[in-house]
């Protein structure tokens, strides 16, 4: 059985697999209402915080798995890219315990975790990889799309400013509803109906060649909307609703659009499957989108779990599965908070 | 006895083999950059120059702060893991317990907090009876009795090896359940902590 421990943000996760990628226990102790006073994550809180929470979570996923320390094998760790200090709790967790069993230690690029998270199932082995795929990866962090050939991904595009996800979680912010803003959104506005008329959010306009994302427009657009129609967590209920439902739209229209320039610049034969990952991933308006996007192309599309869209170890230790040659010394593991 | 003993929350990082009150091996490095690249090499190094299969280490031991706080969380992620895989238990004391197990008189131990400030306890025979505390550089100043200034007893002296001696005490005395609490002494709050109680009680 392989271990996994991802520490890169504000989740600290561990996770017990299988070769086969069956995920026999997968642990997350989040530290959101931690950060909640703040606004945002707290790098040194966060550390303190995982410290404190991977102990007794490697216990429980141990007991979870009904697995005993001789099970495991080897051991994937996140080492960037992330917040250094909380990496380094993870990966100087990870090689103690590596290095007093005597197994390799994998360290794993925290992207390519998200990258391949849609083929892992709730329950029973993972979904067998195609030799290529096209991975959407969307979170706070990050807004990019992958060409993924036998397990190496190329970044066809990339956000110019904003992540779609932190757009969502500052623009709510703004309007006072609680981090993170991204399930705040979905949630109003599902009460709601888009109102473009009333709220007509930038829409950017990229040049032909261009396959950016670019959400730091419709960002300033909502915060002067918000401003100009009262729009707050406590105002007109009405109004919030329409609000948080057509900002959502205005989002994930870009989305789609950028999706579809990267397709058209694809060579033929283009891939047959695309997976979309990230905690914004885990957005069921968004997810529908991706779904008819792809329906009519004619590509399977894979949704990842609602529970591997936000950080844990599951997609790490997913991630180390396809990697097992970059195993290496527990006593030489280098955490990065950048990595390219 | 084996002791395999750490302190990564100082300057100098330090790691120590003892049997019993023998010294095996220690070593010195310093802590620059990422404690977790030298932490494990340093004991590795330490096991098997000395021929000691990891599996027959007996206790680990390992200082708690206050220090450098991510040096302090290396140690102490990097030895809990050590010892849980290896089902053998940790003695955890703060870094100037430490220090303070090799004097037998009432001892203040005093540490650059830097800010201007200073990390501080006090001991009588090796006995905490203060805690690690942050005090002015004033009322450094007026400490009076013996004081051990943290920068320069660890430049002659290995933290490690003193904090495997005051474990193999401990574990004597019974008393390693009253230090199994691996959590880091931080003394101070996070910098964002103070900021919001600043704010709040603006």
């Amino acid at each position: 059985m392989l271990l996994a421990i991802e520490t890169s943000c504000d989740e600290t996760s561990v996770a017990l697999l299988e070769r086969n990628g069956t995920v026999r226990a997968n642990l997350i102790a989040s530290q959101i209402e931690r950060h909640q006073p703040f606004g945002g994550v707290v790098p040194e809180i966060a550390s303190r915080e995982h410290l404190q929470h991977l102990f007794p979570l490697l216990t429980r996923a141990l007991g979870h798995a009904g697995a005993k320390w001789s099970d495991v094998e080897g051991i994937a760790v996140t080492a960037g890219p992330g917040l250094i200090g909380a990496l380094l709790v993870g990966v100087a967790g990870a090689q103690g315990l590596a290095y007093g069993l005597g197994v390799p230690l994998i360290p794993v690029n925290h992207l390519e975790g998200h990258l391949f998270s849609a083929y892992l199932q709730k329950e029973g082995a993972a979904i067998p990889m195609p030799a290529r795929f096209l991975s959407m990866v969307i979170s706070g962090g990050h807004s990019s799309i992958y060409d993924v050939k036998a397990g190496v991904s190329t970044m066809l595009n990339r956000t110019r400013d904003d992540a779609i996800g932190e757009t969502f979680d500052k623009v709510a912010k703004f309007i006072g509803l609680p981090y993170p803003g991204g399930p705040q959104i979905e949630k109003f506005g599902r009460e709601g109906s888009a109102d473009p008329k009333r709220f007509p959010f930038p829409v950017p306009q990229f040049k032909e060649e261009s396959l950016d994302f670019s959400y730091s427009g419709i960002k300033a657009g909502a915060i002067r909307l918000a401003r100009e129609h009262g729009i707050t967590a406590t105002g007109d209920a009405k109004s919030l609703a329409d609000f948080c439902a057509t900002f959502q739209d205005a989002l994930i229209a870009q989305l789609i659009d950028r999706l579809d320039a990267v397709w058209r610049r694809i060579d033929e034969p283009k891939p047959t499957e695309i997976a979309i990952a990230g905690g914004v991933a885990a957005n069921g308006v968004l997810r529908d989108r991706v779904a008819r996007w792809g329906g009519e192309r004619g590509l399977i599309v894979r949704l990842p779990e609602k529970r591997y869209c936000t950080d844990n170890a599951a997609m790490i230790g997913f991630a180390a599965l396809q990697r097992e040659g970059s195993a290496t010394d527990p006593r030489r593991v280098i955490a990065r908070s950048r990595v390219h | 006895m084996l002791i395999l003993a750490a302190d990564t929350s100082l300057p100098l990082l330090s790691v120590a083999l003892l049997r019993d009150e023998t010294v095996i091996g220690a070593l010195s490095l310093e802590g620059k950059g990422s404690r977790n690249e030298k932490l494990l090499p340093s004991v590795d190094w330490l096991l098997s120059e000395s021929g000691t299969p990891r599996e027959s280490i007996d206790l680990f031991a390992v200082t708690r702060g206050p220090g450098s706080f991510t040096g302090v969380r290396i140690g102490l992620a990097t030895i809990q893991g050590l010892a849980l895989v290896l089902g053998k238990p940790v003695c955890a004391m703060s870094t100037h317990e430490a220090i303070a197990s090799e004097f037998h008189q009432r001892v203040v131990i005093a540490d650059d907090a830097g800010r201007g400030e200073f990390y501080l306890s006090e001991f009588e025979a090796g006995r905490e009876t203060r805690p690690p505390h942050l005090a002015t550089a004033e009322e450094r100043s007026r400490l009076h009795g013996h004081v051990v200034d943290v920068s320069a007893y660890l430049q002659r002296h290995n933290v490690a090896a003193g904090c495997a001696r005051r474990a193999l005490e401990i574990h004597r005395s019974g008393a390693l359940d009253r230090y199994a609490d691996v959590t880091p002494i931080y003394v101070r709050l996070a910098e964002a902590e103070v900021k919001l109680q600043q704010k709040r009680s603006e």
